[in-house]
């Protein structure tokens, strides 16, 4: 009997090394599983969510695919979509009893309550510093325990910059240094805000709470972007130079330290080990919160071998596998018991990390949520835009923020 | 004898290339192909195919190949007056060298005057590009470039026999049935499965109740929702959906969505008889022109369709109740007494037949004439029914007979229903004016199955427990078990 071809969507989880990484563990599949061929396909992010939508709707690909990857901020809408199979009953309890609590709970299906994806690549944002750059400076690293002495030190180290040459604060996040919802989450709820009301029928990010949050933090951001600082830099901070020392700090939800690119460049790496450092986030006025978002696999409801995807699924978020293709792209793996062991060298980050999945959240669970995360990213990318442009005002973002809460309130009243 | 070699080389490329891009149905599969063939050819080289989009004036890559490994491309860049790619892009060259890294080119991808996109190659060994290696790029470039013209006219005429296909469905949906319900069902479920919306809502406007009126929903997992909650005033300023009537409804908020959101008035001779909402508000994905037109297109249809099924439903409505008294009329009270003694055969419950006879009534239209009578047959309807539950029903049976089906009643509890229907007709004083006349009503019963499971003969049993009551002086009720 010929094997199985399961047609595989994955993302560019390493840019072009993703197809080498995963072709390996197809390798390591195939070998014990000769009824069963995995054909991957990379499709980009941007691409993703359309070409989904296109088979869902219109049956738009000869093959369909069987498995996908997708963002845990897709899954409630693409379960509501009645896109996602629920898949609980394939994997043991134990396996899915480990999995990192927010990431669970972002993967639920809004149909039946069990697993609409399995958490596959955790999304864990936490402070990353050069404490050798913070030390230039006359800063260490208890100076960005809170959210205003984070701002400080970014201001100060900023402020003491007089050309393109001098080293950066701050970095945001992305390969072109975009702002997006995740990136606004742990700072609007560290003031007690929220995204949407505990009902989630309206937004909240419109509250006062979360408007001082995002008043506060694009102030922030306009104090390093904005105006006069604009000249002090060229479009954008590549997003590789944490490791040549180009800037301080970023928020990101991958180790830098093994991060594939840096591995290549090891003697970036070796330095940068001796002067790096973690912290999960600074903490705000209501308390300390942090994004933690990813990827997961999940079985269409058109996949046309179901319990073979499953099998593949199976291996993919096996210990084994999580750890060979986690420090192969720099991504944390999403089961708690084996963060200890990816962090064996780095008890510093094991520790923090441990700490940030105790604060961790996702983001509320509605099939709305896609629709809301455009309509928030959209705002950002106004008022970044407007930011480097050296016009923003507290007036224009006000306005800006009330005419995004009532584009959301609008759908949401119509779903509602 | 090289550049001979090199002669069938790139011809043979150029073969190849049809030979492979000639049966592509898709831009995904001619973009990869392309690549491939164009990877093969010059050894180590990243190459990526862009498309041109005029209104934003931007390139975006469609697909990229890194010496054998393909990609769907994510690059998206602006084409403005200071940069290179502006004469590519506005037809002053066709070829644009990178400065920096020589090794690097972008050719245009020109169909006469329109300009669809470029091919970016950059040789990843660094060796820049011979004007051998340029004019087989070039040539490469044109085969593509009707490559991609003509798969653009395929994809187009694609698209218009997929509208085609789905407006003929949807047409042939909107007369299937002449029942409104059944009606406004097939239609929210026709254009959400041939047009893949995430969802179509429908309201009515009701011209009586000045109110604009939900009625039903579907949505892409197959759910079927009734909207009657969703009724709004038509009145300016209340809802956004009934500003959208009254022509207010495009405010900046609906705007911005105008792309996922789409309101479909239905007209029948400029007035509104409803409204067509599609909403493709959680796919995200943009409801295109031809897709609004073809809603459009059928909107009057849909107008016309619904009217129609009100209409058969009025007529449907006169032809089943008797115009006088609002109960059924006989016909249909025996059509649904048979459907109702199936029920009771199949559940073993139970239900009893009245069967009601005005007192003295020809004295009443002798005395006071037939307008009075007609308003004692109004009175009389309107306190039968005043007894009936959701489930019971009532026709007037002849002159001055009705008959009532009242479920699962045992005998004790229908005998003082009765009673309790004669007290309030006793009770309720002169039928009209200017009269000192009582009314009062005799009352037969039957049960079925207990005295007969067979239609007929319990009317029969009925009327025979009607005779009993007159006989024993009227006002009164007597059960056919009691005889």
């Amino acid at each position: 009997m010929s094997p199985v071809k399961l047609n595989f969507w994955l993302m560019p989880n390493g840019d072009f090394d993703t197809l080498n990484v995963i072709e390996k563990e197809i390798a390591n599949f195939e070998k014990w599983h000769a009824n069963i061929r995995i054909e991957p396909t990379i499709i980009p992010w941007s691409h993703a969510w359309d070409r989904l939508m296109n088979v869902h709707k219109h049956q738009s690909e000869l093959v369909p695919p069987d498995i996908i990857q997708i963002g845990t901020t897709w899954v409630s809408t693409l379960s509501y979509l009645g896109v996602l199979r629920d898949i609980s009953s394939f994997f043991d309890e134990e396996v899915k009893a480990d999995l990192i609590v927010p990431l669970k709970e972002a993967s639920r299906s809004l149909d039946s309550d069990g697993l609409a994806g399995m958490p596959w690549l955790a999304d864990i944002r936490m402070l990353y510093y050069r404490s050798d750059i913070l030390k230039s400076f006359g800063f260490e690293p208890k100076d960005l325990k809170t959210f205003d002495l984070f701002k400080n030190v970014c201001l100060t180290i900023q402020n003491k910059r007089k050309s393109i040459q001098d080293k950066f604060p701050f970095r945001l996040s992305g390969h072109s240094e975009v702002i997006l919802i995740h990136d606004l989450a742990p700072w609007i709820w560290g003031m007690g805000g929220d995204f949407l009301s505990p009902d989630l029928t309206k937004v909240a990010f419109d509250g006062p709470k979360a408007k001082k949050a995002i008043r506060w933090y694009f102030d922030l951001v306009n104090g390093l972007y904005g105006g006069q600082n604009s000249k002090k830099r060229y479009g954008v901070i590549p997003a590789g130079t944490f490791f040549s020392g180009r800037y301080a700090m970023e928020i990101i939800g991958k180790s830098p330290l093994y991060n594939l690119s840096n591995l290549k460049h090891s003697n970036y790496s070796r330095k940068v080990a001796k002067n790096y450092g973690v912290i999960s986030f600074p903490e705000g006025p209501k308390g300390k919160y942090q994004f933690i978002g990813g990827s997961s696999l999940a079985v269409p409801k058109w996949s046309r071998y179901p319990e073979e995807s499953a099998e593949w699924i199976r291996f993919l978020v096996s210990s084994e596998s999580q750890m060979r293709h986690g420090y192969r792209i720099g991504v944390f793996p999403s089961r708690t018991s084996l963060l200890k062991k990816y962090f064996k060298d780095s008890k510093q980050e094991y520790e923090v990390i441990s700490a940030t999945l105790k604060n961790g959240k996702s983001l509320p669970a509605s099939p709305l949520l896609g629709t809301l995360e455009r309509i928030i990213n959209a705002f950002c990318d106004r008022v970044l835009k407007t930011i480097r442009s050296g016009k923003y005002s507290d007036n224009f973002l006000n306005k800006e923020i009330d005419q995004a809460a009532m584009e959301a309130n609008y759908i949401f009243s119509m779903y509602t | 004898m090289v550049k001979k070699k090199k002669k069938t080389d790139k011809n043979a490329i150029l073969n190849k290339l049809w030979h492979s891009i000639s049966h592509d149905k898709d831009t995904d599969s001619l973009f990869s192909h392309s690549l491939l063939i164009l990877a093969q050819a010059l050894g180590r080289v990243e190459a990526a195919v862009f498309i041109w989009e005029p209104k934003e004036k931007v390139l975006r890559s469609q697909k990229v190949i890194r010496t054998d490994i393909l990609q769907d491309g994510d690059e998206v860049i602006i084409v403005t007056k200071d940069s290179p790619l502006w004469g590519l892009s506005f037809g002053i060259t066709d070829l644009v060298i990178d400065k920096q890294n020589q090794a690097s080119i972008c050719v245009a991808l020109r169909n006469d005057d329109e300009f669809l996109g470029m091919l970016r190659i950059t040789r990843l060994t660094g060796h820049r590009f011979s004007n051998g290696n340029l004019s087989s790029i070039r040539l490469f470039c044109t085969e593509l470039t009707i490559a991609i013209k003509n798969l653009k006219i395929f994809l187009q005429n694609e698209r218009h026999v997929r509208q085609l296909r789905a407006s003929f469905e949807i047409s042939s949906n909107i007369v299937k049935s002449l029942h409104l319900d059944e009606l406004l069902k097939f239609i929210v479920k026709s254009i959400v499965t041939h047009m893949g919306f995430d969802r179509v809502r429908l309201y009515l406007v009701d011209r009586k109740q000045e109110m604009l009126k939900g009625e039903v929903a579907y949505d892409l997992r197959g759910t079927i929702t009734s909207l009657e909650k969703e009724q709004y005033p038509l009145k300016p300023n209340v809802h956004p959906l009934v500003d959208y009537l009254f022509g207010k409804g495009d405010n900046l908020i609906q705007r911005s969505f105008h792309d996922v959101v789409v309101f479909v008035p239905l007209l029948i001779k400029d007035v509104v008889v409803g409204l067509l909402v599609v909403d493709n508000i959680l796919s995200q994905q943009r409801i295109n022109s031809e897709e609004v037109q073809t809603i459009q297109s059928f909107a009057g249809q849909i107008a016309m369709a619904v009217e129609n099924a009100r209409l058969f439903e009025k007529v449907e409505e006169l032809s089943i109740t008797d115009s006088l008294t609002g109960l059924y009329v006989i016909r249909h009270f025996k059509d649904r007494l048979k459907t109702e003694a199936y029920r009771c055969k199949r559940y073993g419950t139970k239900m009893a037949l009245f069967l009601i006879d005005i007192d003295d009534f020809k004295t009443i239209n002798d005395t006071y004439g037939h307008p009075a009578g007609d308003k004692v047959l109004q009175t009389i309807a309107a306190k039968i029914k005043g007894i009936l539950r959701q489930t019971d029903f009532a026709c007037r049976y002849g002159g001055d007979e009705f008959m009532t089906c009242l479920h699962n009643l045992n005998p004790k509890d229908t005998i003082q229903l009765g009673k309790r229907l004669i007290e309030t007709v006793q009770n309720t004083g002169p039928l009209f004016e200017d009269s000192k006349f009582f009314v009062g009503i005799s009352i037969g019963v039957a049960i079925y199955p207990e005295n007969s499971d067979d239609i007929v003969k319990l009317i029969e049993k009925a009327d025979q427990a009607l005779y009993k009551a007159k006989e024993k002086g009227k006002n009164q009720i007597y059960g056919w078990w009691e005889l």
